[in-house]
């Protein structure tokens, strides 16, 4: 009976052909032409670097995202995101061109209780799922503050074997109380050619208790491995005057959480199933005055096999409406041994006058046991931007680098961005 | 099995999900897009007083804005289309998300600088954070050395 969850992925093409088709079909229908929206973005990057093994790239990308909203009467709309890149000279990972879609889906929104169907290759984040799948997705308010949203398909991820007759489906049900609360339960399922791949469920939450109390936090649990793969919880109170203060304390298990990498970077043995990390952060924020704001950051790393760690550090940054801005950070990873210790001391000043702007940032990571012979890492950005119009914008930059993979390392990077119809971030 | 039933639930919820479509709640659905002009850098607090003040986009919410992105399709989407979301939550993605945005400085953008290095002590020491991104996706690069 599950093979149904392996249609929803052709369903799902189906139906977002078959929409696509009259958003196209009338697209040429001068009648209903004049009803639509179409607004989008190009952006153009022209990228200069060098490979550790000496190699000169210069890839030239082309990222195109578009939606046409408003079709006929109803609100049908269309929408497309994705990239492609040809090398000018080298190979940018071993090849010569690549390209990306990100998304292209056909979605329709009822004017009332929120409700959404969208078919074709679309993000899905509900819960435990934070997924890039080529589906069918749905969402709606129900009666009673109750909602529900509903997705299946294939997933996209990274091919690992010839992943045929792969699926994936979910659902998240949640009960909200407008300003006050916020409860998700969430379930998701892999198939990999039909063997069981991920199974996930989930509890989100959302507690606002009070006018200075916010509580966010999801706890994820592993069905194939019968454990907790995560608990995150993230606690916010204020402001009080001027300062807001923020506590964040998680628990991982390895075994569970990390059970379906592809990448062996992330599988066992590289990550050790046995081991669990606990988490708690301290951060405190202070706003000096409206354009000036001091952080200070404070997280605990203990493991259960491994030696505990630190990581503290704080800033300020200062952002006038004159078009000054300006930044510095220091922070400190304390590790269990050397090899586990940095600091990572960061300066910046930006500066828009008119439609100019110029920015200069400073990077600096201090290693306390030396990567390749070299101690410290540097970096150098200057960049450069002018609005062209209120639709175009380009931005030239250069980073120099000196860090334990390069002597001198020199990066340039050419941007310019057009947008078109009404603007769009 | 609470699992087989799980399984069983989810027709149930697509049905619940299209019986809403027709039926259920009645209140009108949120704006497609946001009514008001935020620019960079302003807090929603500066416009609103009620529960879209949690949103705001301090120097924390890099962190914090995962618990809210189940309201993608409503909320965040009134302001940002997806291509926004996937300079940094990407499948293929080549591009280091700071290199695209050099000239915005006071952004939260992952692995500023020389990354290379730095990542096999972050990645030593909190490997969880990396996985969301890199675990089943994003990873062409990372397969040259971790093979
Ligand atoms: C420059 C002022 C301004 C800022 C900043 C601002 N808003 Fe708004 N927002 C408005 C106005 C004006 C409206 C329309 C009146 C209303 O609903 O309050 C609105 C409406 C909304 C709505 C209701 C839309 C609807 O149809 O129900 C939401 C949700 C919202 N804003 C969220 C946010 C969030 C989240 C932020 C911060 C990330 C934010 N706003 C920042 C001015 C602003
Ligand atoms: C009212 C409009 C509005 C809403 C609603 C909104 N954002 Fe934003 N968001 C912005 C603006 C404006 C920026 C600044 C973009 C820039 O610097 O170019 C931003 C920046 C961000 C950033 C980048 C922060 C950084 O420092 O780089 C993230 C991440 C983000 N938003 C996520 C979200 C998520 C997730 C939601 C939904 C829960 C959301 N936003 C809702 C307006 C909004
Ligand atoms: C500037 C880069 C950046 C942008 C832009 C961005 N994110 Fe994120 N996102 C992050 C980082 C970093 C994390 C990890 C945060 C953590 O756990 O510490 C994250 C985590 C998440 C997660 C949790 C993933 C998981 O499985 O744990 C979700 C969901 C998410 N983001 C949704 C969004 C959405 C939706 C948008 C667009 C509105 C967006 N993000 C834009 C950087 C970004
Ligand atoms: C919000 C998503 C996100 C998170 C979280 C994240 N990364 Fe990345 N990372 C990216 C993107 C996007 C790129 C650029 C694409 C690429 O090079 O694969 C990237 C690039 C990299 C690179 C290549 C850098 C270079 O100079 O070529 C390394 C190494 C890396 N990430 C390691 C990590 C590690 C280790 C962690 C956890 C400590 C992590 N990443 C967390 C999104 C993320
Ligand atoms: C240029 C080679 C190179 C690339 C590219 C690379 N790594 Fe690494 N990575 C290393 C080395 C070397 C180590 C240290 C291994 C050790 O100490 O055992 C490491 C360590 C790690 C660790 C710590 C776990 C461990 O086994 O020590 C993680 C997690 C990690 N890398 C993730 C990534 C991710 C994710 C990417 C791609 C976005 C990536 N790496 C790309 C070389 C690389």
């Amino acid at each position: 009976m599950f093979t149904l969850y392996r249609r929803l992925g052709e369903i799902g093409l189906m139906i977002y052909r078959f929409f696509l088709l009259i958003v196209v079909g009338a697209l040429f229908f001068p009648a209903t032409s004049k009803a639509f929206t179409f607004t989008g973005q190009s952006r153009t990057y022209l990228q200069a670097r060098e490979t550790i093994s000496g190699e000169n790239l210069t890839p030239l990308y082309e990222y195109l995202d578009f939606k046409i909203e408003n079709v006929g009467s109803a609100d049908v709309s269309f929408h497309f995101g994705g990239w492609a890149r040809a090398d000018l000279t080298g190979e940018t990972l071993g090849k010569k061109t690549n390209n990306e879609l990100q998304y292209a889906y056909v979605s329709y929104r009822r004017p009332t209780s929120n409700a959404i169907v969208s078919a074709g290759r679309l993000y899905v984040f509900e819960g435990v799922a934070s997924e890039q799948i080529d589906g069918l997705y749905t969402r709606t308010d129900l009666k009673g503050a109750f909602g529900v949203a509903v997705y299946g398909g294939s997933p996209v991820e990274t091919d690992v074997n010839t992943r045929s007759g792969d699926s994936i489906y979910g659902a998240r049900v949640s009960y909200e109380l407008r300003g006050t609360y916020v409860v998700g339960l969430s379930y998701l399922k892999e198939d990999d050619n039909s063997a069981d791949f991920r199974e996930e469920e989930g509890i989100d939450l959302w507690v606002k208790p009070g006018a200075k109390v916010l509580l966010q936090g999801r706890s994820w649990y592993n069905a194939l491995t019968s454990g907790w793969m995560q608990h995150n919880y993230h606690l916010l109170l204020g402001p009080f005057d001027k300062l807001n203060l923020n506590v964040e304390g998680s628990k991982v298990s390895y075994g569970d959480y990390f059970q379906s990498a592809t990448v062996s970077a992330f599988t066992f043995p590289s990550i050790d199933p046995n081991e669990t990390v606990s988490a708690v952060g301290l951060g405190a924020r202070y706003t000096i005055s409206p354009s000036l704001i001091g952080i200070i950051e404070y997280k605990n790393y203990e493991y259960d096999l491994a030696g505990g760690a630190d990581y503290y550090g704080g800033g300020i940054t200062y952002a006038a409406s004159s078009g000054y801005g300006a930044g510095i950070s220091l922070y400190r990873m304390d590790g269990a041994t050397d090899n586990l210790k940095y600091g990572a001391y960061r300066a910046y000043i930006r500066k828009k006058r008119g439609k100019t702007d110029a920015t200069l940032d400073l990077l600096h990571v201090a290693y306390d046991q030396a990567i390749s012979g070299v101690t410290d890492a540097y970096t150098v950005v200057g960049a450069l931007g002018h609005d062209m119009s209120a639709k175009a914008r380009v931005v030239a930059d250069l980073e120099y680098g000196r860090n334990p993979d390069f002597d001198n390392e020199v990066k340039a990077l050419l941007r310019f961005v057009y947008r078109f119809g009404a603007k769009a971030r | 099995m609470t699992n087989t039933f799980i399984r069983l639930l989810i027709p149930v919820l697509f049905a619940a999900a299209f019986a809403g479509f027709v039926s259920c709640a009645t209140h009108t659905s949120m704006a497609k897009r946001h009514p008001g002009n935020m620019q960079p850098g302003q807090l929603c607090s500066d416009c609103h007083t009620d529960w879209r003040v949690t949103q705001n986009h301090t120097a924390d919410f890099a962190v914090r804005h995962k618990f809210l992105a189940a309201r993608q399709q409503q909320v965040c989407g009134m302001c940002h289309v997806e291509t926004f979301c996937a300079d940094c939550h990407a499948n293929k993605e080549e591009l280091k998300p700071s290199d695209k945005f050099k000239d915005a400085p006071e952004r939260i953008m992952p692995h500023r600088g020389d990354y290379l290095n730095q990542h096999k002590i972050d990645g030593k020491i909190d490997p969880a954070s990396c996985f969301p991104c890199h675990g089943r996706q994003n990873n062409e690069r990372c397969k040259v050395c971790h093979i």
